[in-house]
């Protein structure tokens, strides 16, 4: 049988092999990825793909393989998609029709909230260095705008995890 | 002579509209080894002569219209599920190289035309065709 790898190493390796300096491309790639983190999870094999998706989009920001400045506009929406993946945990439809993984690997919501803080950290380390950076000490107006978008939409994603977290827990 | 060089090519061009629309057809309604062999004939045209792709744009992503269309559609048993993701994706990913990467598509399609949106319309169904084979089928 096919190796899955084979698809998933390609799309990984779209930011190598065709231009993304066409906005055009960008746009659509982004948008593809973030389709398929936002996809509906009804069973095992759509969950593998998700995950699979996760660690490409982690790797695409953290290993520096896209630049912060390509990434930034699509970053508001690519943490929205993580914050459903962690608020899984709470979803009745899916812990109905999926239920938690096996022994093996974490619940997703577990895998999603390692994923999401790694790229919240890399997020903001990224943001101090860029704004030391700036020589003229003035961010573009568009750009400093789509920071503190993103870091109001973090505060926002840690307080509706954590919310879900005390329900979770009975309080 | 120069006319007559032209109106040679123009006739060769036409020829080779015709072979891509007799394959599209063939990928319509052929079953197992004649869709692959059809596929991997379209591949070698596209990479065959950039140039000359170049002229037959239109008829080169009808031919990608096809392609979805089979990814899309699990009309097939399963065994030929089977052997359409061992032996269809790889190749549609190839081509799909092919066409795409910076270096080829700019000779393919040097107007540039905004048909990117193929690349991930396929990738999408590639993946869905994925698992949905991995759900039906027991290998």
């Amino acid at each position: 049988m096919m190796d899955e790898r084979t698809i998933y190493e390609f799309v990984e390796k779209i930011p190598v092999t065709f231009n993304l300096e066409s906005p055009t491309f960008l746009d659509l790639y982004f948008n593809f990825l973030v389709g398929i983190l936002g996809i509906t999870i009804l069973d095992r094999f759509t969950e593998i793909v998700v995950r699979k998706f996760m660690v490409i989009v982690h790797n695409l920001i953290n290993n520096h393989i896209i630049s912060e400045a390509k990434y930034l506009p699509y970053l508001p929406t690519i943490l929205e998609k993580y914050q459903k993946l962690m608020r899984l945990r709470v979803n009745n439809e899916f812990l109905a029709l999926v239920g938690t993984t096996s022994k093996s690997s974490p619940p997703i919501w577990l895998y999603a909230t390692e994923i999401f803080l790694k790229l919240v950290s890399h997020t903001i380390a990224s943001f101090k260095k860029t704004n030391e950076n700036d020589d003229s000490n003035e961010l573009s107006h568009d750009r400093a705008e789509t920071q503190k978008k993103v870091v109001q939409q973090i505060v926002n994603v840690f307080g509706q995890v954590l919310s879900d977290s005390s329900k979770a827990a009975g309080k | 002579m120069e006319s007559q060089k032209e109106e040679d090519q123009e006739k060769s061009m036409e020829v080779l509209k015709q072979i891509l629309e007799k394959i599209r057809h063939i990928m319509y309604i052929g079953r197992n080894d004649i869709v692959i062999e059809s596929l991997k004939f379209f591949h070698e045209f596209i990479i065959a002569s950039p140039p000359t792709s170049a002229k037959m744009l239109p008829a080169i992503f009808q031919m990608i219209d096809v392609i979805k269309n089979w990814l899309q559609d699990v009309r097939q048993d399963s065994r030929e599920i089977k052997m359409m993701v061992n032996r269809f994706i790889p190749e549609v990913l190839e081509i799909l190289t092919d066409l795409f990467s910076p270096n080829k598509y700019k000779i393919v399609d040097p107007a540039q035309n905004p048909y990117e949106h193929h690349l991930f319309e396929i990738l999408e169904k590639v993946l869905l065709l994925t698992w949905k084979t991995k759900n039906s089928i027991h290998f």
